[in-house]
C-alpha cells in the first residue's frame, strides 16, 4: 500500500507512506531442532515452513535472530535470512539482545565464551572462567553495549551478575529471591521465571505481573520476537508464547508445528 | 448257467460296476448301516438323522430312488434325482447325503422302510418317555434340538428364562442329567439331576442369559440325551449421550478457546469418533480462514476416545479438552462430533463470530531521523477497513497542523486481504517523512474505520 499525502505545520511538512504485512511474531525451535516463523497476533497464531534446520539453540528479537548449530553461530535478520556467521564450539548456547534487539550476545556453554554481535561483526568478550565458576548460566542479557548480564544458580539460588564486556570485569552481583530456574532476560530488561501459578513477568522496574499459566513439567525459555517468549515442553516439543509487552502479559499456546 | 451268466455281465453298461453303500452320519464319523437302524427319541421329539450314500465302485452311479415308507418318519434334505455319485474318494464331496426325521407323538414302537436304489433298511423308531420339557407360561413341548432364544440383552446385563420339566406320564421319570454350556449362559438354577419326576409332576429352575460384550452366544441345555440349543445375543450398551462444550462461549476473533466433550454418566462401554471444527465466513467472498484451527493434532480434525468409566471422551494425549483459537474472520465455527463411525452427528456446536470494529492489538510510534513511523498491529474481521486517521500533538498538547491527517486506504485494505494468507491480521507501518524538528512532536492519536465502526487509539507516545 502505498498511500501519499501531504500536509502542512506551522513547522513541518510531512508525508505518509504506509504497507500491509502479516504481523510478524517472531521465530521459535520446534522439538525437532527445526526453526519456523510464527506470524499473527495474541491469541491467534499462524507457524510456518521449516526455515533453518539442525538448531541447537535459536533466538529472535524482532529485527534480529541468532541460531546455534552444532559448529556455527549463525546471525538472520529480521525475515530470518542469515546474514553473518562464525565457528562455535558444541553443545548449547544462551542468547540475549540488546534494547532495540540490533546487537546480541551469545554464550556457549560448553567453553564459557562470550561474543558479541554488534551488528557487523562479531567480537569475543575476554571473560574469565573464574568469573563464572561455580556457577550455571541459565541466561544472559546485553544491558547496554558495555553491559553483560548472566542470571547464574548457585547452590539453589538464581544471581544476576552483571560484566564489562570490553574487559569482563564483573560489576555486580545481585540475589535474586523467589526467582528459580528456568528464568529469561528478555531484551526490554524484563526477567521472565515461573512460579506455582504459571509464570512471572518482572519488569526493569521490579513491579511483576503474573501471567497465569499451565506450563509444562519442563520446559526452556526462549526470546522468540520483539515482546515476545518461547516456552518450549522438552518432553514433548510442544510450543507456547509468553507475551511481556506492558499491559498485554498472557500466555498462549502456539499451534503444533506440523510438517 | 455259467456261460449265461457271463454273457449277461457283459451286455451290463459300465455303470453297472458301480456299488452303492449307505452310512449313518454321525458329526464326522460315518458307520455302514445294517439292514435295521435304531432311532430313539420321545414323543414330541423330533429326532434327525443323516446318511450317507457312497458309490464304492470303480465308475460314475447313478441315484434314482430314495423312498421312504412308514409313519412318523420323513425325509428331510435330500439330493435332486437322478444324481450322479462319482467314485468315492475319501472325501464327502464324492457323497450324496439325505436326511430323515422320526417325530413320534406317543410311547410306540414305529418303522419305516428306506430304500436307496435297491438297498432296502429298515428303520426303527424306539419312543421312551421323558420328562416334557416347557418354557415357564407355556405348555408347549420344546422338542429336542429347538433353539431357544433369549433375544437381546445389554452386555452386563442379565435376562432369565423359566423352565418346567413334567411328567405327563403314569410312570416316574428319572432325570440323569440337567446341564447348561456355553459362555453367557448360566444353570440350571432351582433344579438339579439326578431327580425323579412322579407322575404328573413338574420342576421348575431357570436359565440365565448374561452377555458381557455384543456379540451373539449359543449354548446348550442338555436333558439327559436330548439337549436344546440356547441362543442370545448380547448388545453392547450405547455411549453416554456427548455434549460439545467451550471454554468460553464469546465468539470473538484471536480467542484461544477449548472444546471438551462431557457425557450424560460414565459410559459403560469404549467409543472412539471424531471431533470435526468447520468455518464457515461471514465475510462475502472469503472462503475461509485457516488460523481457525485446533492448536495440536490436525487442524480441522480431532480423534476421540471413550474408555468405559470416563465421563467425557478423551483427545489424544488423554486431554479431557482441546486448545483452539477463532481467527481473524467473521463467521461461524462449527464443531460436530461423530462415534462409532455413525454418520449422524452424536452433537453439534456452534460458535458465532460476529463482525466487529478493527481490533488493534498495539500502537506505536517511534522518531527516526526525519521520519515518525507509526506501526499498529490488528485484525480487521470483516475485511472491509477503510479510513485510517492521524492526529499528531506537540509538547504542548496543540494538533499539528492540519490536524487529522485522513487516508482512505480501503481498496489498498482489499488488496492486502485478497491475498494474504493471514485471515483479518494485518500489520501496518505508516512512515512520515518529516521536515523539521521531529522532537517538537510528542504524541499521536490514531484510528481506523470498518463497517462495524471506528476504533481510536490515542495519546501514543512518540518514542525515540
Amino acid at each position: 500500500m502505498k498511500a501519499l499525502f501531504t500536509f502542512l505545520s506551522i513547522n513541518l511538512v510531512i508525508c505518509a507512506q504506509s504497507t500491509l504485512a502479516p504481523p510478524k511474531v517472531g521465530f521459535v525451535q520446534d522439538g525437532r531442532s527445526s526453526v519456523h516463523a510464527v506470524v499473527g497476533l495474541a491469541g491467534n497464531f499462524l507457524t510456518g515452513p521449516t526455515v533453518s534446520t539442525g538448531a541447537v539453540a535459536a533466538a529472535y528479537s524482532g529485527s534480529l535472530g541468532l541460531i546455534k548449530t552444532d559448529a556455527q553461530l549463525i546471525v538472520t535478520d529480521a525475515n530470518g535470512q542469515a546474514i553473518a556467521n562464525t565457528n562455535a564450539p558444541g553443545g548449547r548456547a544462551l542468547f540475549g539482545f540488546a534494547a532495540g534487539g540490533h546487537a546480541a550476545l551469545a554464550y556457549f556453554e560448553a567453553t564459557g565464551a562470550l561474543v558479541i554481535w554488534n551488528g557487523r561483526a562479531f567480537q569475543s568478550v575476554p571473560l574469565d572462567a573464574a568469573t563464572l565458576a561455580g556457577s550455571m548460566v541459565v541466561s544472559i542479557a546485553f544491558e547496554d553495549s558495555n553491559l553483560a548480564a548472566f542470571v547464574v544458580e548457585r547452590q539453589d539460588a538464581l544471581w544476576k551478575v552483571d560484566v564489562r564486556t570490553d574487559t569482563g570485569a564483573v560489576v555486580s552481583q545481585t540475589a535474586l529471591p523467589g526467582v528459580t530456574a528456568p528464568a529469561l532476560l528478555v531484551a526490554s530488561g524484563d526477567l521472565v521465571y515461573a512460579n506455582t501459578r504459571g509464570l512471572v513477568v518482572r519488569k526493569a522496574d521490579g513491579v511483576e505481573k503474573q501471567v497465569a499459566a499451565h506450563l509444562p513439567k519442563n520446559f526452556a525459555l526462549e526470546q522468540m520476537g520483539d515482546g515476545w517468549v518461547e516456552v518450549r515442553d522438552l518432553a514433548s516439543g510442544r510450543l507456547y508464547a509468553l507475551c511481556v509487552q506492558s499491559g498485554h502479559e498472557a500466555y498462549y499456546t502456539l499451534p503444533e508445528v506440523r510438517q | 448257467m455259467i456261460a449265461r451268466a457271463v454273457l449277461f455281465a457283459s451286455l451290463l453298461p459300465l455303470s453297472a460296476l458301480a456299488q452303492l453303500e449307505v452310512y449313518v452320519v454321525n458329526g464326522t464319523t460315518e458307520t455302514p448301516v445294517g439292514a435295521i437302524v435304531n432311532i430313539t427319541a420321545s414323543p414330541g421329539d423330533t429326532v434327525t438323522t443323516t446318511f450317507s450314500v457312497r458309490n464304492t465302485g470303480s465308475a460314475p452311479a447313478v441315484l434314482n430312488t430314495l423312498s421312504l415308507a412308514g409313519t412318523g418318519f420323513s425325509f428331510g434334505t435330500v439330493p435332486q434325482l437322478p444324481y450322479t455319485l462319482p467314485p468315492y474318494t475319501g472325501s464327502p464331496v464324492s457323497e450324496a447325503q439325505f436326511q430323515v426325521s422320526f417325530s413320534p407323538t406317543a410311547v410306540l414302537t414305529y418303522n419305516a422302510f428306506l430304500n436307496v436304489n435297491t438297498i432296502e433298511v429298515i428303520l426303527q423308531g424306539n419312543v421312551t418317555q421323558s420328562a416334557v420339557l416347557t418354557l415357564a407360561g407355556s405348555s408347549t413341548p420344546i422338542t429336542a434340538g429347538s433353539i431357544i432364544d433369549f433375544g437381546s440383552v445389554l452386555a452386563g446385563e442379565t435376562k432369565l428364562l423359566g423352565f418346567n420339566l413334567s411328567n405327563p406320564g403314569s410312570s416316574a421319570i428319572p432325570v440323569g442329567a440337567l446341564s447348561v454350556a456355553g459362555a453367557g449362559f448360566k444353570g440350571p438354577i432351582g433344579a438339579s439331576a439326578p431327580l425323579s419326576l412322579a407322575p404328573g409332576q413338574t420342576v421348575s429352575f431357570q436359565v440365565e442369559f448374561l452377555p458381557n460384550s455384543g456379540q451373539t452366544f449359543q449354548g446348550t441345555l442338555a436333558v439327559d440325551q436330548r439337549t436344546f440349543v440356547l441362543t442370545g445375543q448380547g448388545l453392547n450398551p450405547p455411549l453416554p449421550t456427548a455434549s460439545i462444550v467451550f471454554g468460553s462461549s464469546v465468539g470473538q476473533s484471536a480467542q484461544q478457546n477449548t472444546v471438551s466433550i462431557p457425557l450424560a454418566s460414565a459410559s459403560q462401554v469404549a467409543g472412539y469418533g471424531t471431533l470435526t471444527m468447520t468455518f464457515q465466513p461471514s465475510v462475502q467472498g472469503v472462503e475461509d480462514d485457516t488460523a481457525v484451527q485446533f492448536l495440536s493434532g490436525p487442524t480441522r480434525n480431532a480423534t476421540v476416545t471413550i474408555s468405559p468409566g470416563d465421563t467425557s471422551a478423551q483427545f489424544d494425549g488423554g486431554a479431557s479438552d482441546l486448545a483452539f483459537q477463532t481467527g481473524t474472520t467473521a463467521g461461524t465455527i462449527t464443531f460436530t462430533l461423530t462415534l462409532n463411525g455413525n454418520s449422524t452427528p452424536a452433537a453439534q456446536a456452534t460458535l458465532t463470530i460476529a463482525p466487529a470494529a478493527v481490533n488493534l492489538q498495539t500502537v506505536t510510534c517511534v522518531r527516526l531521523l526525519g521520519e515518525l513511523n507509526v506501526s499498529a498491529i490488528g485484525f480487521d474481521n470483516t475485511y472491509s477497513a477503510s479510513e485510517l486517521g492521524f492526529t499528531f500533538f506537540d509538547k504542548t498538547g496543540a494538533q499539528v497542523e492540519p490536524g487529522a491527517v485522513q487516508v482512505n486506504a480501503g481498496s489498498d485494505f482489499q488488496s492486502y486481504f485478497a491475498t494474504t494468507q493471514a485471515g483479518g491480521m494485518f500489520g501496518l507501518l505508516a512512515a512520515f517523512p518529516v521536515s523539521g524538528d521531529t522532537s517538537q512532536i510528542v504524541s499521536v492519536n490514531f484510528q481506523v474505520t470498518n463497517s462495524v465502526g471506528t476504533t481510536q487509539v490515542t495519546g501514543i507516545t512518540i518514542g525515540n
